[in-house]
Order: C-alpha cells, then structure tokens, then sequence
C-alpha cells in the first residue's frame, strides 16, 4: 500500500506563502492530478512529496510512514522532471540503470530490466546513444524510462510534456495513461493544462494561490465546480460569466441581466431564495448554449454575433447579448454568419450561481 | 564577390594579422635573440630582425653553465602541486557555496572573492612570517603552499560559475534515485564540469609557473629557485644583461604553458563561456 497523506502542509519562503492548509489523501495506485495557474503552489507540493523542499508545517506520508524528515533518496519515489534531467554525459542505458546501480542490483538485472523498459517505451534501438542525439520526444521517453524502470512506490509528474509540440502531447498522454494502468502505482502528476488534467487524472485537485479550491473527479470539477475560480479554469471554451440579479415572486425565480432572462429549474429554487432581489454572477458553459429554433422554447436568448470561428466539430461564436459578451459552442452545421442575430437556447439545470462577493457556487 | 572579398579581407584579415603580429613578435624576438651570436647580437649595423648565422651557444651557455634545468624542474614540481591542492580545494568549495544551501553561504562566497583582490603586495610581509614560523623557509613546499592562497580564491570563483549553469534537477533527479551529495558530485557534477575544472587547472598551473613576487621573497639559493625569478637573478648581473640566454630561457620556459594552452583549447573556450549546452 503506498497511499499518500498530506496533513495541513504549509510552505512559506521568509514571508510569502507558496502552499497553505494543504489536505488530501491520495489513494494506492491513484492518479492524481495537480492543476492551476503558474505560482499557485503545485509544483513546490510535488516537491515536498519528493523531499526536494522542507515542509514548513504539517505532515505527510507515504504509505504508513511519516516523511517529513526521510531524506529523498530514502522515499522510493520516482520523478520526471519538466526539462527531463537527462545525464548528458551517459549513455541512454547508464541513464536508465543508474537508480538501479545505485540499489547495487546485479548487473544481469539491470541489463534485462532496462531492456524491458526499453522495449515498452520504444527506445531500445537508442540505447547506445547519448542525449544529445535524441529528439525532444525520445528524451521524454527516457526521461519516463528511468522512472518506470525503478518501480518506486510512488510515482511524481512535474510537467513532463510541457515541452512537446501539440500532436506529440495528445500521444503521450495518452500512452502515460495506459503505462498509469499496467503499472498499478500511485502517482502524481502537475500539470498548467487543464485538458490534460481532465484527460488523465483520476481525480484533480484545482489550486490558486497555494490554496486548494477543489479535489474531485474530472466531470466533478467540470459540472460542479465549488467557486467561479475552479469554473473559470476548467472547460473549454471558458465558462461565460454575466452579472445578474435574482427576480421572481412566489415560487417562481428567474435570473435577470441586460438582455437575457431565464427560468431557474426547480431543484435550485431554494439555494437561490436568499438571494431574491440581489445581485449573482450567472456562469454559462459555451457547450450550454445550442442554436434555437424559435424564441417560444423556454430559455431562449436573443444574440447579435460577432465574430464566428468554425474549429471543425464545432463552431464558436462570439455574441453579444445586451452588453454582455458571451461565446456559444454550438454545432457545426449551424448556418450563420457573424453580424446576424441568432437566438440561442440554453441548458437551464447547467446554469451556474456565484455569489458576487465570496465568488461561491451557489447550491 | 570580390566586394564582399574586399569587405573581408579589410574587416577581418587585415585587423586579425595586425593583431597577431602585435601578440606574437616578442616571440619572434626572443627566438631570434636565443639562436645569434653576441657578436651578431651587439653589432648594430646589421638587420637585427634576421639571423646571419645559426649559433646554439646561448642555449647550451643556458643548460649547462646555469641551473635552468633545475629551475624548470622545480616550476614544474611546484605548479603541479599548488594547482592540485588548489583544484581539490576549491572543487569542494565551490560545489558546497553553489550548491549546498547553509546559513551565509551567500556571504562566503563574497569573502573568498575579497580575499583574491587583496595584492600580494600587501600579503607577502605577513606570510613570511608564516613561512618563517613553519620552518618552509626557502624550500619549495613554501611556494607549493602560498599559491593555493590566490589560486584558490580565483579557482572556486571559476567553478562557483560553471556549476551555476549545470541544472539543479540532474542533481535532485539523482537523489530521488537514490545517490548521495559525494555519489551525485563525483559521478554527476565532476564529469559534467569537466570542461570548468580544466580550465581552472590550466589557469591555477599558468599562474604559478609565472609567479614572481612570492618565488622572490621565499627562496634564496639558486637550487631552489623558479623560472621567472631564477633567469632574472642569475643572468642579470648588476647592471649587465645576458640577453642571449635570458631570451632562450624565456623561450624555453614559455613553451611548456604553450603547449598546454593549445592542447585544451577547446576545453578551455568551454570552461570560459559555461553552460552545459543540450
């Protein structure tokens, strides 16, 4: 069992705060994904996993046993760095087995174990080669070898493909996936992307400003997202936010704003009660707004288009509602031309309510 | 073509050949010098850019009438043994300043570099008195061991740079994988500088083969004496210069760091600009 414990961590460097009240536990043979914005404090949490920066305050542990002051080669964990930390002086093989020399493993050992490795990651034909001599993909597949071929308890990611070109990345993410499943080991992986943190982790903890905003499972962040922040960073296109006050009588609320007006579907009448008559932040996902066929559906908006930019399967348009700009996802056979008005239909129990103060979700 | 020629030869060639004969005539002046006769020497009516006739007079007048042999020897013995102790110093202390995070390591750093602006000048009253009191007086030990105090200073500011510009994370990937500070320096950080650690040699062994003041100072019989002092005290005489052998001294003793320059050229360039260069 290697699950991995953080208790309260904390990092501070002199005054400034990197990571604050940081809790979580990462389950055995879990991928977990660190995701924010650059500076908000993933990167030096990975770092503290691995033992290369003290814990200011709090605890962590690996497995059973409290790490807070085991050296980082006592951890048994595994790191692939963002600009690979490849030996440039060794060959692609000494690469690969110096962990393993270092455990004093029998030579015949090592030889078969890198070999296999080699071969999973298809760089056996490089393996006489120096760095040097490698292109950006093939140095990530070393670098990834020399981790996989150690089998530590714990596995950590800080950025690994970062510096791929696009096509390069889509691939080897998903091969790191597949390599996540065959080798059954808990890791965690940092990441600025939030595509690929969608794509690959288990479960994502969101962070800013070295405090968590949220942890939970991919669609969990995506559909219930805890504040605007979490909402902002996740999907893509971005969600759109409206200012917008909550109208109604009796039961019957609706959310108001310069040109737009919805129905709240019943289940989140009561969470947004409190606020009739004052002032939210409407949050509207791009793929929540469809093209409508006429004004008499319920939730229907009117909007003027601005700018329309096709991206194959779908077609993104910039809109203009009342002041509001706002962009809709919508499908790819929509026949419309930007400076035309457009009415668009929006998928009422995927509205989302922040309050404008505290930037909360509202439920 | 014959512009961009013409461009070349004016921007290039012609300021580069300058430049060479500049560097390289004192050269040109000690060979001819070491190989003509003092009668070719000292008659002005003569082209004294040319040698009339060959003469190795000077040259055996050197090697078998004065103790050159000996001076080479003992500029060797010493500049071997203070650009070791000096490398091995300042290897560790460079790496320990850059790398190893302790309270005023910043200001260490600072220190060491003072210590090299203060002119031995100022410093060779004190250490003679040091030398006197270690009973090292007069012997080369004396030297071997007062040039690691501006060698040192020099070397680890050289390697303070290098290892700068080695990433950190081959060192911290290493000690996730399991290897200590003496492992990762030894299999990691040496073989990767090796480019700064051979320029701090060649620097630290130039250094002291020229060395002058303290070699001055600290040794007084002839048997015992470098180069640069050595060609100076003997073949000077009062006011009456042995220019014949002194210029084949000169010669004889700048060929070793010559050839030593020329051989790690490359290295040296590498040492000198940094950077590992993926």
């Amino acid at each position: 069992m290697a699950q991995v414990i953080l208790k309260n961590v904390q990092k501070t460097y002199g005054k400034v705060i990197a990571v604050d009240q940081f809790s979580m536990e990462i389950k055995d043979r879990e991928f977990m994904v660190f995701v924010g914005p650059s500076g908000c404090g993933k990167t030096t949490t990975l770092r503290m996993v691995a033992g290369l920066e003290d814990i200011t305050a709090g605890e962590i542990y690996i497995g059973e046993r409290l790490i807070n002051r085991v050296p980082p080669k006592e951890r048994d964990v595994a790191m692939v760095f963002q600009n690979y930390a490849l030996y440039p002086h060794m060959t692609v093989f000494d690469n690969m087995a110096f962990g393993l020399k270092l455990k004093k493993m029998p030579k015949k050992e090592i030889e078969t174990r890198v070999k296999k490795t080699a071969e999973i990651l298809g760089i056996s034909e490089f393996l006489k080669r120096k760095p040097k001599a490698l292109s950006g993909g093939q140095r990530q597949r070393v670098a990834l070898g020399r981790a996989i071929v150690r089998v530590p308890k714990v596995y950590l990611f800080d950025e690994p493909l970062s510096n791929l070109d696009a096509k390069l990345r889509i691939q080897m993410r998903l091969e790191l996936k597949k390599l996540h499943e065959s080798m059954e080991r808990t890791s965690i992986y940092v990441t600025h992307d939030q595509i690929e943190a969608m794509t690959m982790g288990d479960r994502i903890v969101v962070m800013k400003d070295g405090f968590m905003q949220q942890v939970g499972e991919p669609l969990e962040l995506y559909f219930r997202p805890t504040n605007r922040f979490v909402a902002s960073f996740i999907g893509s296109p971005t969600m759109n936010f409206v200012d917008a006050h909550i109208d109604g009588s009796g039961e019957d609320l609706m959310v108001v704003s310069d040109g737009l007006t919805l129905p709240i579907p019943a289940e989140k009448r009561g969470a947004l009660m409190p606020y009739r008559n004052k002032e939210i932040t409407l949050g509207i996902r791009p793929d929540d707004l469809s093209a409508a066929g006429s004004m008499e559906e319920q939730g229907t908006i009117r909007a003027a288009v601005v700018v329309v930019q096709p991206v194959g399967s779908q077609i993104y348009l910039d809109v203009k509602i009342g002041s509001n700009n706002l962009i809709a996802s919508v499908n790819a056979q929509t026949r419309v031309k930007a400076h035309q008005e457009i009415i668009l239909k929006a998928q009422l129990e995927n509205l989302h309510f922040f309050d404008t103060v505290s930037e909360k979700a509202i439920r | 073509m014959t512009e961009r020629f013409t461009e070349k030869l004016l921007r290039f060639h012609i300021p580069l050949a300058l430049f060479l004969l500049f560097l390289l005539f004192p050269f040109y002046w000690m060979l001819v010098t070491t190989f003509k006769s003092d009668v070719e020497l000292y008659n002005l009516s003569l082209n004294p850019f040319y040698i009339y006739t060959w003469s190795l007079t000077n040259v055996k007048h050197l090697l078998l009438d004065t103790p050159f042999l000996q001076w080479l020897y003992n500029t060797l013995f010493v500049s071997i043994i203070s650009a070791f102790i000096s490398l091995a110093t300042s290897l560790l202390a460079a790496y320990g300043i850059q790398r190893i995070r302790f309270r005023g390591s910043g200001f260490v750093g600072v220190g060491i570099f003072f210590c090299y602006l203060v002119p031995p000048t100022i410093l060779f009253i004190p250490l003679a008195t040091m030398v006197f009191k270690l009973k090292i007086w007069d012997s080369l030990m004396s030297l071997a061991l007062i040039y690691p105090t501006f060698l040192i200073p020099f070397c680890t500011w050289l390697l303070m740079g290098y290892f700068k510009s080695i990433p950190k994370e081959l060192e911290e990937c290493a000690m996730l994988d399991g290897a200590g500070r003496f492992w990762i320096f030894f299999k990691v950080i040496v073989p990767l500088s090796l480019p700064g650690i051979l320029s701090a040699g060649i620097f630290a062994f130039t250094l002291s083969w020229n060395e002058y003041l303290y070699a001055l100072t600290f040794i007084s019989s002839s048997a015992k004496k470098t180069i640069s002092i050595g060609l100076v005290t003997e073949l000077v005489r009062g006011d009456v210069y042995h220019w014949g052998p002194l210029m084949a001294g000169a010669l004889l003793g700048s060929v070793p760091v010559a050839l030593i320059y020329s051989f790690f050229v490359e290295y040296y360039v590498a040492g000198m600009t940094g950077a590992l260069k993926e």
